[in-house]
């Protein structure tokens, strides 16, 4: 099956090819679901693009789109569903919703924005299956998952133990092979176990009251179990304090704790707050801004909050119970998983009039606009807890059109606007930039050499959008979208269901650990280990997974 | 005959959603209009006449001739006019009805006048669960208006009940007006378990004391005066009050506040 793109303005930063600057056209051929030289064969079928803008289709390294928190959401929301009801015809006809939609919905949302891949960012152990089963059933979407390590007792009891990096080593990749996971994720290092031993807060430096251990400890010690087993993407962090005012000195400590290694510093506007002002709330985007440009090791991506009806879901309930009190509609899930860690679910509507919802609008755009390099930033609301992944559109335009921004800015709280600097930040987001955001930069980060960019090989996920000068409109409905080569979205409505495929890391690991975890699993976890590992034939409806293998590592 | 009637052309294959069929709807339509009017059937949607033979002219008066238990959303949005059935209807009956009146000669389904803010519902037969109750997705059920059931209700009819009036000819089941907010219901026969869990306000009106929650205090016999004056003026409670010269009052939920009360008739 041969396919062709022609007389399209190619814009793909990763191959360094600007077609929108150039004012260059060029066709874009498919065979077999990925893209190929230009051969000049004859193609099955041809689409003459007319000088849209062609690009990889969009990755979204970090939103909840699947698991047992994003189920408990559903079930909390049921408001979601009613207001945004999905219609008959759209070959499915149930479910819906923005802030957590259903499986159906999410594929189709995404897909209709020429988003391709998204990467669900915090499952926990226990809830792996389920969540497999969820993304195997979400069409039109390539999917992944972060594991959540970091607060699970085995994990807490080895570090107090005292045991050797090997050890931590093979327990990670038998975690991370167990649960079929793509990356690791630390949600609140140590703190949501410490929240089960009566702890309400605890910093980077704090010892777990019941294991004695830092976070500090936990977050070193798992960057160098990512870093030795050789997986593509480093560690994903929530960090401490998440949403409290003077975070920032944690964020910046976090920061220097790294000691040069790789780390992914996830939402880091809810990070970024000062202690500054009249309100003792303030932002400290600059001096975060700042610290991020100076450290090439670390990437971010930003839970830009977007105004409106949202839901917070989060393992992270030493925060989520610190905000359920301002839980809208009033109504909330706190509960432990397991073990492995919590979870917490709190309603919420950021409102432009409110003097902090306001402020932390302006704190996300703050750092989108001053962290300088776009290969190490990307572009998140963190879905949901931010905003709903449809406001994407609406980002875009905010990041690339500084009148449109300051004319918002204007709307807001009074208090907020003199509280931030947005308005004298000058900076204004290329097409290039925000292609680098969305797609390029979060391929390289995950380490997917075949997406992300569209040169010869690369899996054919394209999408092509009609140039508007109103950037939202733009982003808004795709023109056109291509799954592997497949077409799925015409004119901003899906045409077609696509089944994705599930990418996984596989890193070697020391196999000796085995036995170690089936006698825990015995003691302590209630199933065996055998029935709580995922296997390959479990994902994608017996697709299973795809499979990036890790270099290095001890075997 | 005046107004439309509908006359089922043979079994229903699937569910038939007949929401968007409503006086105020068909009344500016002509036959022929109406009779092309899309309506929900299974996953697809086909036109009314392929379902019905459709008789008679649009005005404020629809009449199903042949009711169906796969008939959903009898009568769900009306605002006025007036809408008769002949047998069965299936769930969301009369869902959030804001006038008008809806008659069903037999039983409904589930969620028979959920969150329905005026009008008038009279049900011959059974109801299913949570008449009168919110619907999923909002935190308020009926909220005005009159739902007349002759037979029994289903568990949870009442559940966040508003404001308005609930009469139960039969019995109610499990959690009768769990966590209402206000309004009245009445039970002519013998209530479930768990009734008024959760109430703020609101009253309950029952010929035996049921068995309740632990959050409601018994404060025993009294002679209300009020009772005969509401007699008076609800004559859908008429019968229900009849004879009543005192009534036993339990007060509750504690837990919410305890300002719902059962009042059991002596």
């Amino acid at each position: 099956m041969r396919l062709r793109l022609k007389g399209g303005r190619v814009l793909d930063p990763a191959n360094g090819e600007n077609g929108v600057a150039a004012g260059a056209m060029r066709d874009i051929e498919i065979e077999d679901g990925r893209i190929v030289a230009p051969t000049g064969l004859k193609a099955d079928a041809e689409y003459d693009l007319g000088g849209d803008v062609v690009m990889a289709g969009g990755i979204d390294l970090h939103s909840h789109i699947a698991g047992g928190k994003m189920n408990l959401a559903r079930l909390l929301m049921q408001e979601d569903r009613r207001a945004f009801p999905e219609m008959p015809g759209n070959f499915c006809g149930c479910g819906g919703g923005r802030a957590v939609p259903t499986a159906h919905a999410t594929g189709c949302r995404y897909a209709e924005l020429g988003y391709t891949t998204v990467f669900e960012p915090a499952m926990l152990g226990a809830n792996a299956r389920g969540a497999h089963l969820e993304m195997a059933d979400i069409p039109n979407l390539d999917t992944g998952a972060y594991l959540v390590l970091g607060n699970d007792d085995y994990f807490q009891r080895l570090l107090a133990a005292g045991a050797g990096q090997e050890q931590v080593n093979a327990y990670v990749g038998w975690m991370i092979e167990a649960t079929q996971a793509f990356a690791i994720k630390i949600v609140n290092p140590g703190g949501i176990n410490a929240f089960k031993f009566n702890a309400r807060k605890m910093d980077l430096d704090e010892a777990n009251p019941h294991y004695g251990v830092s976070p500090r400890k936990v977050l070193t010690t798992l960057i160098r179990a990512v870093t030795e087993l050789g997986l593509p993407h480093p560690i994903h962090l929530h960090g401490c304090n998440l949403g409290v005012p003077g975070n920032d000195e944690t964020t910046l400590a976090t920061i220097l704790a790294t000691e040069g290694r790789r780390l992914h510093l996830t939402h880091l506007q809810f990070h970024s707050y000062g202690t500054e002002g009249d309100k003792r709330f303030s932002s400290s985007a600059a001096r975060i801004a700042e610290m991020v440009n100076a450290n090439p090791n670390i990437s971010v991506d930003v839970g830009q909050v977007m105004f409106g009806q949202t839901v917070t879901a989060s393992a992270d309930y030493m925060s989520q119970y610190r905000n359920r009190g301002l839980a809208s509609p009033k109504k909330s899930i706190g509960m432990d998983i397991e073990l492995d860690a919590a979870c917490g679910v709190v309603p919420f509507e950021y409102k432009d009039k409110s003097f902090v919802n306001a402020l932390q609008w302006a704190i996300g755009l703050e750092l989108f606009l001053l962290v300088e390099d776009p290969w190490r930033i990307f572009l998140t609301t963190d879905h949901p807890n931010g905003g709903s992944f449809t406001t994407y559109p609406h980002l875009i335009r905010l990041l690339m059109d500084r009148d449109f921004r300051n004319a918002q800015l204007a709307t807001l709280n009074k208090a907020a606007q003199a509280h931030t600097l947005l308005a004298q930040i000058t900076r204004e987001y290329t097409l290039e930039e925000i292609a680098i955001l969305t797609r390029a930069g979060p391929a390289r980060i995950l380490g997917l050499k075949d997406k992300g960019h569209l040169g010869p090989g690369a899996v054919a996920d394209i999408a092509v959008h009609a140039e508007d000068a109103d950037r939202e409109a733009m982003f808004s409905a795709a023109r056109l979208v291509f799954k592997g080569g497949r077409l799925i979205v015409k004119d901003g409505v899906v045409v077609e269901l696509a089944q994705g495929t599930t990418h996984v890391a596989r890193p070697d690991f020391d196999r000796s650990v085995d036995t170690d975890m089936q006698r825990w699993f015995d003691e302590a976890v209630g199933l065996k280990a055998q029935h709580f590992r995922v296997s390959d034939g479990e994902l994608r409806n017996g697709a299973g997974p795809t499979i990036l293998k890790c270099e290095g590592g001890a075997s | 005959m005046s107004g439309v009637s509908l006359k089922p052309r043979a079994p229903f294959e699937a569910r038939v959603d007949l929401s968007g069929l409503t006086p105020s709807v068909t009344r500016p339509l002509s036959l022929r209009e109406l009779e092309h009017l899309a309506v929900p059937h299974g996953g697809r949607s086909v036109k009314l006449a392929e379902l019905f033979f459709v008789e008679g002219a649009p005005d404020g008066v629809l009449l199903i001739e042949i009711g169906d238990p796969r008939l959903d959303g009898v009568g769900a949005g009306m605002s006025e006019g007036e809408l008769i059935v002949d047998g069965q209807v299936g769930a969301f009956a009369g869902r959030g009805m804001s006038g008008g009146f809806l008659r069903v000669s037999g039983d409904a389904g589930d969620f028979l006048g959920a969150e329905m803010s005026g009008g008038r519902i009279e049900l011959a037969g059974h109801a299913g669960a949570r008449a009168g109750a919110a619907g999923s997705g909002s935190r308020r059920g009926l909220s005005g208006g009159v739902l007349r059931i002759g037979g029994n209700a289903g568990p949870r009819a009442a559940e966040r009940q508003r404001g308005g009036l609930i009469t139960i000819g039969g019995d109610a089941g499990e959690g009768l007006a769990t966590g209402m907010i206000a309004g009245t219901v009445s039970v002519g026969g013998a209530i479930g378990r768990l009734a008024g869990r959760g109430m703020k306000r609101g009253t309950i009106f029952t010929h035996a004391v049921p068995e309740l929650p632990a959050g409601f205090i018994d404060t025993g016999s009294h002679e209300l005066v009020a009772l005969r004056l509401l007699a008076r003026r609800v004559p859908e409670l008429k019968d229900m009050l009849k004879g009543w010269t005192h009534a036993r009052r339990i007060v509750g939920d504690t837990l919410m506040g305890g300002q719902g009360e059962v009042l059991a008739g002596v």
